[in-house]
């Protein structure tokens, strides 16, 4: 008897337990507010959606603003970022308001209003489209293949862009996560507000004296190898190709070129490679990163890129004299990537200033992930000349591997392929502008 | 007139000892329990060095004894030693000696680290209790029971070697048996000798001599360590450990050989049959340290015919090992490589110790020992290319094109394919070590003094058989080059010795004693520019013993001793100083445009970095002085040892530059010319000039333009460090009185240590990552000469005080003892500098980080956080690199004047501007851990042991005020168990 009253009250000693346990893990949902700014000024806009993410990036709220431009959320204690972009046509040119608050808290007791500064964007003609950094599989799955790395840049106009005077660059410091000087121990980079960004290592520029990119085209650059890879491992990408461009690391007028891992398939003309300056150096080559790069194109007569790169008393050394770089201006940044490899969240910082870019875009490398540009559905449903030809459903993001997708669900190569002209995102976000594609795309 | 004294001294102890009159001292040792005879027992008269082993009735006779005060000396294995006055005024036939068994149901039995308080030098003894209670696995194992010392988790899958008071594992030297073991002969590292193939189930005890050793010893700079193997009969005895890394079985046995018709003894046969394994993750105990070894030792007393007056001890053994590192069976790493490294060994040695008990000579005793080893590495590494690659076997200087292999050929540059392969790489390295000495000692007493004259030579020889690496399947073999290590001649030593030990016995318990020594080394490397190398280490000991506890046992002041030292030793180089690995710079020169089988062509040019013998190098020598004291205040036992060592002339490799020029060509030149690029076939000629040629002799053979490139490469020499490296410290132990109500001592030990180095020498450094002079065709046409090298520090400092408690409950009535052992780190400092020879600042602290010159000179760079730059002494160009332009002022200058120059200039400069907390002190806040042990006896047929080592689980966190960051300290719980069976 007595141990049966034991048990009993043992069980009921448990059960309330566990349900008060359970009172304290619930939570209340707490109302925040978020103001769009724009210029210190409230962006007085109605009907734009704004997303709030939780720290885990794992559960998204929508809202979207009143006439003054303020949405309201009710969500959890926690830590957050919200995000708006609104975009819209005026005389022909393609421009967005976007901003990110990555610095949400929300808890009692704290303020429950906050600020998004937006930022206006207006659609470069000449864009990114896709960076093929981190590698994949070696032939014998029993390694990783990272001899391999592309990039694509693309006419997302309607217009033929003249792409001579491109530079393409790289942020400081190399990878996102290594201790960045310039954050000089404070939150914010010290050129957050000035009119230049490092570039690091070298520029690149194209060696033909005039070079023009068809409407809706592209030109793909080897980075390191502009060989045919697939002889020797078919889970990568044939560079060989004559239309394809090489970085001739001994074009910059160092001593890369004694660097193996940079060689180019006799198919590639000599016109196709790419020259540049290099005003830093590593042992290995320039050291596009497999795992966190950065990347940029910019607008700038080659003779002043050059003269930019060779200045030596103009190099900013913050991050030590083997990783100098140039003062390269803002004014003349075109497009511009940010990745930070999946994993090493925690320890990265952004390397662009918002004004340039915002945001990153997380990718695994060594899986054969390239990072895609998303397709701005608006604008490209818009097209006339696409009735027809777009391929919905698009299933070669890597959201089932806790990647991510492109939202706009436009399958861009297959619409291509179906003579669609696809006009990419441009909000100089690259969160909201890339996505971690599951194939690159030069695997057919 | 000195030489006059000396020679009238000597006379006078020699007439003496003409004068003196001998009698014998006989007498039996038996068990003091069983009232057994005890056969094997040493009997030694330490004042006149002469010794008998008693027989199987327990027997022994010492003749020949001079008379006056000796002291007799009584050890067996298994028994505590006896040790007792004996005034010889006559005949003594009918000594009775009585030992007692050596066991944990003593009261004096001990697990610590005992001082031996007849040395004049510094030296401690951990005996067999001691080594079983912490349940060694390897001998380095030890190092936790000296003063101030830490326990580790005791593993053989990484190298374990001994270090002693901060003097480096390569100083340090390791005898087992008498038998030294050497690195010398190996061509891989410049460090101590491994100890872990070392059996550790047979030590008998350990003996660590950390003061200024007896001239006897030699090739050595930081101490030494004996280790002493079981010698004499012995039961059966099974011992099985485990612990969480490693695992050891092993069996011992002591048999005696019987007696002859005669009734003499013939002899002992020991012998230890060991297994360890180690692994090296618990989690995924598959990479793996294997250790089997086989020991057989016999010893014997020839006492009787030729050899009843002159008794002749002998004594041969033989080791055996084989083992040694291997991950085959790693699921975890890459299918189809592995690692494996032999550790394979076998020692021999003899040795015959002859009582001769002559007026001029008392003992003569020879040696001789081989130490062959096989230390075989075979690593299987998978490679992957997207283009054919070369790999490069040529040593000549000159310019090559890789070929495909040619079985039979040459095959000095490879070219392989491009895709995935395997490849197995081996280094054969198989140094022997031989080395024969004679010691001839003599033993008198004149009154109250009492002289022992020691004097002996020594032959060392080491070589290594190995033929160095070679590549088991050539063909896809990565980039090497023979460098065959039985192809470098035998280095030799020959030494000789004198040391004189007097001992002045001032009055019955109070005694002076005075050693003076003096070794001369005599390396010889014939047919090499190293030739004939001398050395002389002249050492000094005395120990004043101002009381004991025979005259003071009533007082508070017990015992009172003081001893001193100063030596010098000097340490043998090995061949991986004398005779490097060379190295080679292999510059690529060309290579082609990809084929569409992905085929490129390259070309290399071949720079050896054969490092240039240096005639004038000098051995590395310790010059060490100590001082200690020791005493007894009210049963607390004191003993203090403080040293200073300088090391003069560490082994250092230097740094120096040649010019070179070299035709590069780059792949612009070769696209698109007419000839299909799968017919294309390249070459280089002797000027670098690249050809390319029609496989099918269609198309005429094209010439292709190349550019001329310069740049700085760099050469070696072997060279010693003028700078010398100070250490000091301080040791301390300290014993109190057994607590007898619990059984209890506590010992509280600790050693204080500082050490500090800067290496000042001018030399050059060519910063090849520097940007390219475009017009010039090269990185960068200068070279810096900085002080102390190009890092951005030249020195270091470290302070640190370490200290343990220790209490060991001994509970003789049930065969048992406990210790728990508190350690604590009290005081943890250190820091890099940055100074020139006079101490003055070498780096500058930056006020605006992009300005080399906004340096503020006299601010220090130890005060506080911040970016420092170093410049330069001096600098050349490639074009006159003979001379040496000051460099701050050229920099200042052309920072005016010549904005190209000083942008060129500001690229020698070393700056520290990501790591700004380089120059700051590093103080380490305290951390401490506890280990328990317990040793049980059962009966006489068994005993257990148990350690669990950090057994509460500290894991301190430890704050670092240099990166203001928390560290985390102490291993894991670790724990072991060892059972003994005797039967």
């Amino acid at each position: 008897m007595m141990k049966r009253l034991f048990s009993i009250l043992m069980l009921a000693g448990i059960l309330l337990s566990v349900f008060s346990c359970q009172r304290k893990e619930r939570q209340v949902p707490l109302k925040i507010g978020v103001q769009l700014q724009f210029e210190g000024a409230s962006f007085d806009v109605e009907g734009i959606a704004v997303t709030l993410s939780d720290a885990g990036g794992t559960v998204d709220y929508q809202s979207v603003t009143n006439a003054s431009g303020y949405a309201v959320f009710e969500v959890p204690a926690g830590a957050y970022s919200a995000t708006s972009v609104y975009k819209f046509v005026e005389d022909g040119e393609r421009i967005a308001f976007n901003g990110t608050n990555a610095r949400i808290i929300v808890d009692e007791g704290t303020g429950s209003d906050f600020v998004i500064n937006l930022l206006k964007v207006v659609s470069q003609q000449v864009i990114i489209k896709e960076l093929y950094n981190g590698g994949c599989l070696s032939a014998d799955g029993l390694g990783a293949y990272q001899s391999d790395q592309y990039f694509i840049i693309y006419n997302n106009s309607s217009d033929p862009a003249d792409i001579s005077n491109l530079v393409f660059g790289i942020g400081c410091p190399y990878e996102s996560y290594t201790a960045n000087n310039y954050y000089a121990g404070g939150s914010e980079l010290i050129y957050e507000h000035l009119d230049w960004m490092p570039a690091c290592g070298a520029l690149w520029w194209f060696s033909a004296e005039e070079l023009t990119l068809e409407p809706y085209s592209q030109i793909v650059v080897a980075i390191k190898n502009a060989i045919d890879h697939t002889a020797t491992n078919p889970n990568s990408v044939d560079l060989s190709n004559p239309d394809y461009y090489w970085m001739c690391n001994s074009g910059l007028g160092m001593m890369y070129d004694r660097a193996r891992g940079y060689n180019v398939h006799e198919n590639i003309p000599k016109e196709h490679y790419l020259t540049g300056a290099a005003f830093a150096s590593s042992p290995s080559g320039w050291p596009m990163s497999t795992g966190s790069p950065t990347f940029f194109i910019g607008k700038m007569p080659r003779e002043q890129a050059k003269a930019l790169c060779l200045n030596n008393d103009e190099l900013d050394k913050t991050q030590g004299a083997m990783f100098a770089c140039v003062k390269f201006p803002k004014s003349c940044v075109y497009d511009a990537l940010e990745i930070w490899a999946k994993g090493n969240e925690a320890n990265s910082h952004v390397r662009f200033s918002a004004d340039v870019n915002s945001n990153y875009v997380l990718q695994t490398p060594k899986m054969g992930y390239s990072v895609y540009r998303n397709v701005d559905k608006e604008a490209t449903e818009a097209l006339e000349e696409n009735a027809g030809k777009l391929v919905y459903n698009y299933a070669g993001g890597t959201e089932d591997v806790e990647g991510s997708t492109d939202p706009s669900g436009i399958d861009a190569e297959a619409s291509i392929a179906n003579g669609a002209h696809i006009i990419y995102s441009d909000t100089n976000d690259s969160f909201i502008d890339f996505h971690q594609r599951k194939v690159f795309s030069l695997k057919k | 007139m000195k030489l006059q004294i000396v020679t009238s001294v000597v006379a006078l102890l020699l007439s003496g000892s003409l004068w003196a009159q001998n009698y014998t001292v006989s007498g039996t040792v038996t068990d003091q329990e069983s009232g057994q005879p005890v056969d094997f027992a040493t009997v030694v008269l330490t004042s006149s060095e002469q010794w008998a082993v008693a027989n199987a009735k327990g027997e022994f006779t010492i003749k020949n004894v001079p008379a006056g005060d000796n002291v007799l000396s009584i050890s067996c294995l298994g028994y505590v030693t006896v040790t007792r006055d004996l005034s010889v005024n006559g005949n003594i036939t009918d000594l009775k000696v009585s030992l007692v068994l050596d066991n944990l149901r003593l009261e004096s039995a001990v697990v610590t680290a005992q001082e031996n308080s007849n040395s004049a030098a510094t030296s401690r003894t951990i005996d067999k209790t001691a080594l079983e209670h912490v349940q060694v696995m390897n001998v380095t194992d030890i190092g936790g029971l000296l003063p101030g010392g830490k326990t580790g988790a005791s593993t053989l899958t990484s190298t374990q070697t001994f270090s002693i008071r901060g003097g480096g594992s390569f100083g340090t030297a390791v005898e087992v048996d008498g038998v030294r073991l050497t690195n010398n002969a190996s061509f891989t590292s410049v460090s101590g000798v491994a100890t872990n193939n070392i059996a550790s189930s047979n030590v008998e005890s350990v003996e660590v001599i950390t003061g200024v050793p007896s001239v006897e010893y030699g090739d050595m700079t930081s101490g030494v360590v004996k280790i002493n193997t079981q010698r004499g009969k012995t039961p059966w005895a099974l011992t099985m450990s485990t612990s969480p890394l490693t695992k050891q079985v092993s069996v011992n046995k002591g048999f005696s050989l019987g007696t002859s018709r005669s009734g003499a003894s013939r002899g002992v046969l020991n012998s230890t049959l060991e297994y360890t394994r180690s692994v090296s993750n618990k989690m995924s105990p598959f990479s793996s340290y294997d250790r089997k070894q086989l020991g057989l030792t016999y010893s014997r007393q020839f006492a009787e015919g030729f050899f009843a007056d002159k008794p002749l001890r002998f004594s041969a053994g033989i080791t055996g090992n084989l083992g040694g590192y291997d991950d085959k069976a790693d699921p975890d790493r890459l299918l189809e490589t592995f690692s494996t490294g032999k550790d394979n060994a076998l020692r021999g040695n003899i040795s015959a110790n002859w009582l001769l008990s002559k007026p001029w000579i008392t003992n003569l005793e020879f040696k001789a020992s081989a130490v062959y080893s096989d230390q075989q590495v075979r690593s299987r590494s998978r490679y992957s290319e997207s283009t054919s690659s070369v790999s490069m076997h040529a040593t000549e200087e000159g310019y090559y094109m890789g070929a495909p292999w040619v079985k039979g050929g040459e095959n000095l540059a490879v070219m392989l394919a491009p895709g995935i392969w395997y490849n197995t790489m081996a280094r054969d390295d198989r140094p022997l070590n031989l080395r024969a000495s004679l010691k001839a000692n003599w033993a008198k007493n004149v009154g109250r003094i009492n002289n022992k004259v020691k004097v002996g030579a020594e032959w060392t020889a080491d070589k290594n058989y190995g033929i160095g690496t070679f590549a088991e399947e050539p063909e896809t073999a990565p980039t090497w080059r023979e460098y065959r290590y039985c192809d470098i001649p035998t280095m030799s030593n020959i030494a000789v010795y004198i040391e004189d030990n007097l001992m002045f016995r001032l009055s019955d318990d109070s005694n002076l004693n005075v050693i003076a020594g003096l070794r001369n080394d005599n390396t010889i490397i014939p047919g090499s520019a190293y030739g004939v190398t001398s050395s002389i280490s002249p050492r000094f000991n005395t120990k004043w013993t101002v009381f004991t506890e025979k005259s003071h046992g009533d007082s508070f002041f017990k015992e009172l001793s003081f001893r001193a030292g100063w030596g010098v030793a000097a340490k043998q180089p090995s061949f991986a100083v004398l005779y490097p690995t060379p190295g080679y710079t292999d510059l690529e020169m060309f290579h082609s445009t990809a084929s569409s089988d992905n085929t490129v062509y390259r070309a290399y040019y071949v720079m050896p970095q054969t490092i240039q013998y240096n005639p004038g190098l000098r051995w590395q020598r310790d010059h060490q002085t100590e001082v200690g004291v020791d005493m007894n205040l009210g049963g607390v036992h004191i003993s203090l040892a403080g040293y200073y060592t300088k090391t003069i002339g560490a082994y250092s490799t230097i740094e120096n530059y040649n010019r070179f020029t070299y035709t590069f060509t780059d792949p612009n030149a070769v696209q698109g010319i007419e000839i299909p690029v799968d017919n294309r076939a390249f070459v280089i000629d002797g000027n670098g000039v690249v050809t390319v040629s029609d496989k099918t002799g269609t198309l005429p053979s094209v010439g292709l333009d190349g550019i001329v490139r310069k740049q700085f490469v760099p050469t070696y020499t072997e060279d010693n460090d003028d700078n010398p490296v100070t250490r000091m410290g301080l040791e301390w132990v300290i014993d109190f009185p057994r607590i007898k109500a619990i059984n209890t001592t506590i010992r509280l030990d600790g050693n204080y240590y500082s050490q500090r180095s800067v290496y000042t020498d001018l030399l050059p450094y060519y910063l090849n990552n520097r940007p390219m002079k475009a017009d010039q065709n090269m990185l960068l046409p200068y070279l810096g000469w900085y002080y102390g090298g190009h890092n951005t520090n030249n020195g270091s400092e470290s302070r640190s005080v370490k200290g343990n408690l220790t209490f060991t409950t001994n509970i003789p009535k049930v065969g048992m003892i406990l210790s728990l052992k508190l350690e604590g780190n009290l005081f943890t400092y250190s820091r890099t500098l940055s100074e020139r020879a006079d101490g003055s600042a070498r780096s500058y602290v930056l006020t605006d980080k992009t300005d080399p010159l906004s340096f503020i000179d006299g601010k220090s760079i130890y005060d506080e956080e911040g970016y420092t730059v170093f410049f330069p002494e001096t600098y050349s160009t490639f074009d006159d690199p003979d001379t040496k332009i000051p460099y701050l002022e050229k920099l200042r200058w052309a920072r005016e004047n010549d904005p190209d120059l000083y942008t060129d200039l500001t690229n020698l400069l070393i700056t520290n501007t990501t790591e700004n907390y380089t120059y700051m002190k590093d103080y380490l806040s305290p951390s401490f851990n506890a280990h328990f042990s317990v040793t049980k006896e059962i009966g006489k047929v068994a005993s257990i042991s148990f350690y669990a080592n950090n057994f509460i689980n500290m894991r301190n966190r430890i704050w670092s005020t240099r990166t203001k960051t928390w560290l985390t300290m102490n291993p894991s719980v670790y724990y072991g168990l060892t059972l003994r069976l005797y039967f």
